[in-house]
């Protein structure tokens, strides 16, 4: 599944983030790289962007580019 | 030689507060990303050192204007050394652009900043620890109060140029593969060359055979890998991070900060929206309305209106001043740049609480919560800070339109932010509620309301006219955490566009106040004439007759108009001198024009 669908307050563990180009690169330049953990806090008042928390900070991103990355449920021990 | 330091960091990490302090100056700093665009250079005098502070980047890619300035400044102009401004609260993600500044082979020191903040969450950091890993020298300071800068500066000083290697062992000996065949030395082209990037490998034109070669090299590894050359590089660089900050960085305890407690109420999906127009309300009315408009009205009517003319124009008299020169000096001058400069308190309201609300980091907010209609509209969330900016100046607004990622985006709102009603247009807006509309309140509201109407038709007939669709995707935007803003950053702000307000008074409305006066009270003879019958009159009915189609076609109001051309503060100015009047309609056609 890709994080378009993530559902909130859950952790998820980036698999791989697809696309091409250079907005692919952005996205792994701002830390959403294989084995990123990543949460969805919440989206804006139309349901887009999502505010996904990573890294110790928090990104906006369009559901468009969010469906770019796959992840996996991910349950911290 | 004076030693040349250049700032560099993430967006919102304390490189200009940094660089205010060190040199002394007052940049604007503003908490949101796209703030600095260009570097800016400035000596400091205190530590002997000439410090470029370049724009906050995330990386060394080009991908943002930023970016592309910030390596530009970086290649073109090599400081001696680089000091990387780095939020601790952020380490993990700072250090990804740490690492891409040492490849550069200059020498860099870190400045971990924020150093309050940290301490008060309960983390910490062990420099040392941090150091012996990478190699990098790391110092802790706080940009905000100022602490620390000395030892920052003699860590520069004596700063090396250091190589931190985190790919694992195959990547390496690919890079030094690539070195080989090449005979590149710079780690940084080397690791470009590896990720593919187009503007490396464009600049250094390599021959067909050698890049064939380096392109086999390159495969090998994404074969090994099963990862794209790209890919690899940026997750291994995190990966040597992630462990680099676990084994020097304690963690804060895990509880929700005051950002997170106060975006749950702000970015709330049904009180997000409401809440906006309640804090766009208040900013506005503050400066519009209530007792910051009463003492304006006092300025102008009072002050600037009565009792200054009179003052002045006893003193000239009583100085056998002639009759000309003292009609110039209380008609046309106090007259014409008083009527402006009544609205200062106004403006300064209105600065503040733009510049208020910018510090705190409200605006990443704002962009967050409008993207989705603004993309609509062919623009970005983005835009809506430019539009906002805009209230305030019209040219900043223009500026804010640089962070807008998407190029035809970008365009669009640079084009329409002039739209929005700046502080140089209130004074009209006052001026003809006042006069026409009996100061209702619904006149400033409804001079916005067009204005943001004009920049959403604007924006669908240029998406009709591309046969756009909206999704152009591309946004990516980090939310920083709220700040509490600094009193005196705020201050400093509002003084020196308040000053760039009254200064712009004192030389373009003064000049413009002038010339229409004489133009206005003297005929073709140079004789002191009606207004009716002056050389302004004759040229002002001929330029009235392109003007009446729109309803306001006497000839002073036209001449407002041109004025307003030179500076939208003239147009009062004008008006004062040469004392126009309209219909109510034609008042609210001369309103919508300018």
């Amino acid at each position: 599944m890709t994080l378009k669908n993530a559902k909130l307050h859950k952790t998820y563990k980036v698999l791989r983030v697809n696309g091409k180009g250079s907005f692919r690169r952005r996205i792994m330049e701002m830390g959403i790289t294989k084995d990123t953990l990543v949460t969805v806090k919440l989206c804006a008042p139309f349901g887009d962007p999502l505010l996904i928390s990573l890294r110790g900070f928090e990104l906006a991103l369009r559901k468009a580019d969010a469906d770019g990355v796959e992840v996996i449920e991910w349950h911290l021990k | 030689m004076a030693l040349k330091i250049a700032l560099a960091g993430n967006p919102n990490s304390g490189k200009t507060t940094l660089f205010n302090f060190l040199t002394g100056s007052g940049e604007y700093v503003g908490n949101r990303a796209g703030v600095t665009v260009e570097p800016k250079k400035k000596l400091s005098e205190k530590y002997g050192a000439v410090i470029t502070d370049l724009p906050g980047v995330y990386s060394l890619s080009p991908y943002t204007a930023e970016e592309v300035a910030a390596r530009k400044s970086l290649f073109d102009d090599p400081p001696d050394v680089i000091i990387d401004v780095i939020d601790s609260m952020n380490i993990e993600r700072s250090l990804n652009l740490a690492i891409q500044l040492s490849d550069t082979g200059i020498p860099l020191v870190l400045a971990l900043n924020m150093t309050d903040i940290l301490d008060r969450s309960g983390g910490s950091i062990n420099a040392d620890k941090l150091t012996e890993i990478t190699g990098l020298s790391a110092v802790f300071i706080c940009a905000f109060k100022g602490l620390g800068a000395d030892e920052l500066i003699r860590a520069a000083y004596s700063a090396k140029s250091v190589c931190v290697r985190p790919f694992c062992g195959e990547i390496e000996s690919c890079l030094s593969q690539i070195g080989n065949i090449t005979g590149i030395s710079s780690r940084f082209e080397l690791i470009k060359l590896f990720e593919r990037d187009e503007y490396t490998l464009k600049s250094l034109s390599l021959p067909k055979t050698k890049s064939e070669k380096v392109n086999e090299i390159i495969c090998g590894c994404e074969r090994l890998f099963g990862d794209d050359s790209e890919s690899l590089i940026i997750s291994q660089r995190f990966e040597y991070i992630e462990k680099t900050v676990l084994s020097c960085v304690k963690k804060p305890p895990k509880k929700a900060g005051f950002s997170e407690k106060a975006d749950k109420v702000v970015l709330n999906r049904f009180f997000c929206l409401p809440l906006m127009l309640a804090v766009l309300t208040a900013v506005y009315s503050l400066a519009y309305a209530g007792p910051v408009k009463r003492f304006s009205e006092y300025l102008g009517e009072r002050i600037f209106g009565e009792a200054l003319p009179a003052a002045v124009s006893l003193f000239m008299k009583s100085q056998g001043v002639d009759g000309r020169i003292i009609s110039l000096v209380t008609d046309g001058i106090i007259g014409g740049v008083g009527s402006v400069l009544s609205f200062l308190p106004q403006l300064a309201v209105l600065f503040f609480s733009l510049a208020l609300l910018e510090e705190c980091g409200y605006m990443s907010r704002v962009a967050f919560s409008l993207d989705y209609i603004f993309r609509r509209l062919g623009f970005s969330g983005k835009s809506a800070v430019s539009f906002l900016v805009a209230t305030g100046c019209g040219a900043m607004g223009v500026m804010a339109s640089r962070t807008v990622e998407h190029s035809s985006q970008r365009r669009l709102t640079a084009a329409t932010a002039c739209f929005m009603p700046c502080s140089a247009k209130i004074p009209i807006v006052v001026l003809i509620a006042a006069n026409y509309f009996d100061g209702a309140w619904w006149v400033a509201p409804f001079a916005y309301m067009l204005g943001m109407t004009a920049i959403a038709v604007t924006g669908l007939a240029a998406r009709l006219v591309k046969k756009q669709s909206f999704s152009d995707a591309q946004f990516i935007m980090e939310l920083p955490p709220y700040h509490i803003p600094k009193l005196s950053c705020v201050m400093h702000q509002t003084l020196d566009r308040a000053l760039a307000f009254v200064k712009k008074a004192g030389t373009v409305i003064f000049l413009g106040s002038t010339v229409i006066w004489f133009f206005s009270n003297f005929d073709f003879s140079l004789r002191l004439a009606l207004p009716d019958n002056s050389m302004l009159a004759f040229f002002g009915r001929i330029a009235a007759s392109f003007f009446a189609p729109l309803g306001f076609g006497d000839w002073k109001s036209v001449c407002a108009v041109c004025a307003g051309f030179v500076a939208k503060e003239n147009i009062v100015s004008t008006l004062e001198i040469l004392g126009g009047s309209f219909s109510v309609s034609g008042a609210a056609a001369f309103l919508v024009f300018n």
